[in-house]
């Protein structure tokens, strides 16, 4: 167990490297350099060197990425040329958002997704089965740009029920920030209950034929304890791995979401700065949300692995 | 159980009980709704075991030992299912009983072992666990109670170290060492009556001897019946006290293992005596294996299922299915030319003489038709 966590780590320790690599370069392959937005109007060949210098962009690459690597690791990610703002600074402004965001979306689709397919996985395709499976394909299938307009429009502008756009900090007030944050989450959380539901129920569904199940009836144990007890675990190995890519993207992807609810989280800004070519702003985010996705995989493998004692020989 | 009974009997209920039968099975039918038509993998089945007795069930793959034993558990899966018939367990009947009361049976009163433990154990569920779950659900022992009992009942069954084995998981055990666990948690419960499945199979023949020696002592220990299932006669030869063997979802013959051994009536159970590996056999000798494979259930041929294989087989055979007669008390079979007979003698030369399986030439015969 120990040793499989410590091969796991030293993975997770080369693909952050890879991240870092490619973070930096990601910046120095984009076309037009920094000191064209810088200089604007100003742009005259020995500004742009005397710019390159101070920014030590004239060094090789190789120093030039120890340097930054070395930074990065004091948390230091750099200022932003437009609005002198510290990277890391916005970066603790918007990843929390992303956070809470996700969060709160992947509690809603388990606490959905969970029972529901417990329930339809003990008598497939019979009524509550095709309803439920009908019902999520149909979330499924609506994205969700157009399912936050639509909840916005119903919940938001005709009930009042939640703010229709804006966000309101944790500190500033716990209920307001709730409440800013139950629409968007709605609106990221629908594919992942399809999703969830899907995975789920069919694993179940094929637990439920396996030997052992028999065994436990045999036993004369009841449904409900050998759904919970015998039947969940060996069959959410999948759901897990599924909800682990499924976290990482959502740090990214919730961007549409984001931006229709004017959240100022990490994919709302990511996509000012790439437009702005603010691209120490982009390189930060970037090697932020990489890392968290890496982390969030990380986690579920270590979660699959507690939940599976064949693995741990591997 | 809740029949009224004379006042003698109602006084001392076991000497009466004790000669009753555990188990009455009486033509027990169990058919598959499948894609391809219904299967009829249980066909008018009746058996008796008495109590502390060993049935032994025989039969090829397919010939409907497993579905047998888990119909008369009741044991069988809840959709697509048709199941007929009477089994009468310490004297009720559940073939009446739905799902929520024959749990009450389940583990407590009959329990069973099953084919392979590799997939009869739940992989992520610790030994512990699944040893102890019955005895705190349906024994109602407390936490502390129900291990003192696992691990008496891993030393029952010749487990080293058995308090330390609690926290292992089914991978992390021997094949030998995993079907022993299985048994312990069959007999957890103390059950009246064990079911057991093929327990043997998939293990190596040193292990096999060993895991039915367990099986055995516990048995007599705890004076409890067992039906057991294998494909191999030697496996039963000194373990049960009577057999049945079966073909095609029927019981073609059944007597006391004795007399089985001794004077088998129906070709199929000759055929299969003459394929059990014997020591005193010359060396370099062949096992005569039987032709052929068992019929396809989902269409029940007329006659004798067994007729396409057999070496005895007449024009009667293809056209009349025969019936399960009791040939000497005790002793059935279902068969028109049994082994031993005159029409048995008979018909065998015949089918010698023509060199060929007369059944492959009746069949052709039929087909030309």
């Amino acid at each position: 167990m120990l040793s499989y966590l410590a091969k796991r780590l030293v993975q997770l320790a080369a693909v952050v490297f890879v991240i870092s690599v490619l973070a930096f370069l990601l910046v120095h392959l984009l076309p037009g350099d920094p000191s064209v937005t810088i200089l604007g109007p100003f742009d005259t060949p020995t500004a742009r060197a005397e710019i390159l210098r101070q920014l030590g962009l004239d060094k090789p690459l190789p120093q030039q990425y120890l340097t930054w690597a070395g930074n990065v690791l004091h948390g230091n990610l750099g200022r932003s040329f437009l609005t002198k703002q510290s990277v890391a600074h916005a970066i603790a402004e918007a990843f929390p958002i992303d956070l809470e965001l996700v969060i709160v979306s992947q509690v809603i689709a388990f606490a959905l997704a969970l029972p529901l397919a417990l329930v339809a996985s003990r008598r497939p395709n019979r009524a509550f089965d095709r309803l439920a499976g009908t019902a999520t394909f149909g979330l499924l299938s609506i994205p969700a740009f157009i399912l936050a307009v639509i909840l916005a429009l119903v919940l938001a502008v005709e009930i009042h029920a939640f703010p229709a756009t804006g966000f309101t900090s944790l500190t500033t007030s716990p209920v307001q920030n709730l409440r800013s944050i139950v629409l968007p989450s709605l609106a990221l959380t629908a594919g992942s209950i399809a999703v969830y539901f899907r995975l789920l129920r069919s694993d179940l569904i094929s637990t439920l034929q396996e030997d052992y199940i028999t065994m436990a009836r045999s036993k004369g144990l009841s449904d409900r304890y050998i759904l919970l007890r015998h039947a969940l675990r060996p069959s959410s190995f999948s759901l897990l791995a599924s909800a682990g890519i499924n976290i990482g993207s959502l740090l990214t992807g919730a961007f549409v979401v984001e931006y229709l609810f004017q959240l100022p989280g990490i994919g709302y800004q990511i996509v000012e700065s790439i437009s702005a070519r603010d691209y120490l702003m982009v390189q930060g985010m970037a090697l932020v949300v990489a890392v968290a996705y890496v982390v969030v995989n990380f986690a579920v493998d270590f979660l699959i692995v507690l939940l599976d004692p064949r693995i741990r020989r591997a | 159980m809740t029949k009224s009974r004379s006042g003698l009997a109602a006084a001392f209920p076991a000497a009466t009980e004790l000669h009753d039968p555990l188990l009455e099975v009486v033509d027990l039918a169990t058919s598959f709704q499948t894609p391809r038509g219904l299967v009829r993998a249980v066909d008018g089945v009746s058996l008796t075991l008495a109590r502390s007795r060993t049935l032994g069930v025989v039969g090829e793959t397919g010939s409907g030992k497993t579905v047998l034993i888990r119909s008369i558990m009741g044991l069988l899966p809840r959709h697509g299912v048709q199941r007929s018939g009477k089994v009468i367990f310490a004297g009720r009947d559940l073939g009446a009983l739905g799902e929520r009361d024959l749990r009450r049976v389940w583990g407590t009163e009959m329990a069973m072992v099953f084919q392979d433990p590799m997939t009869a154990l739940n992989p992520v569920v610790r030994i512990g666990r699944q040893l102890t779950e019955s005895l705190r659900l349906r024994a109602g022992l407390d936490r502390k109670a129900a291990i003192e009992t696992a691990v008496a009942l891993l030393e029952s069954v010749g487990i080293a170290s058995p308090r330390e084995r609690l926290r292992s998981y089914p991978h992390e055990l021997s094949g030998g060492m995993r079907q022993r666990v299985m048994i312990a948690i069959a007999l957890a419960c103390g059950p009246k009556l064990l079911l057991a499945d093929e327990p043997t199979t998939g293990l190596d023949v040193t292990v096999q001897a060993q895991v039915l020696d367990v099986l055995g002592t516990q048995q007599a220990e705890r004076s409890m019946a067992m039906i057991l299932v294998t494909h191999d006669l030697g496996v039963v030869a000194t373990r049960a006290d009577s057999i049945a063997v079966m073909y095609a979802g029927r019981v073609v013959e059944s007597a006391s293992t004795a007399v089985i051994f001794d004077s088998a009536k129906m070709p199929y159970t000759e055929a299969l005596m003459r394929s059990i590996p014997r020591l005193d056999a010359p060396p370099g000798a062949r096992l005569a294996a039987i032709p052929g494979r068992p019929p396809d259930l989902t269409t029940v041929p007329t006659g004798c299922a067994f007729a396409p294989r057999c070496a005895y087989v007449t024009e009667r055979c293809i056209h009349e299915t025969p019936p399960l007669t009791e040939s000497a008390p005790g002793h059935y079979h279902a068969c028109w030319n049994p082994v031993g007979s005159p029409e048995g003698e008979q018909a065998f030369s015949t089918n010698l003489a023509k060199g060929v399986m007369a059944a492959v030439e009746i069949a052709q015969r039929e087909v030309r038709k």
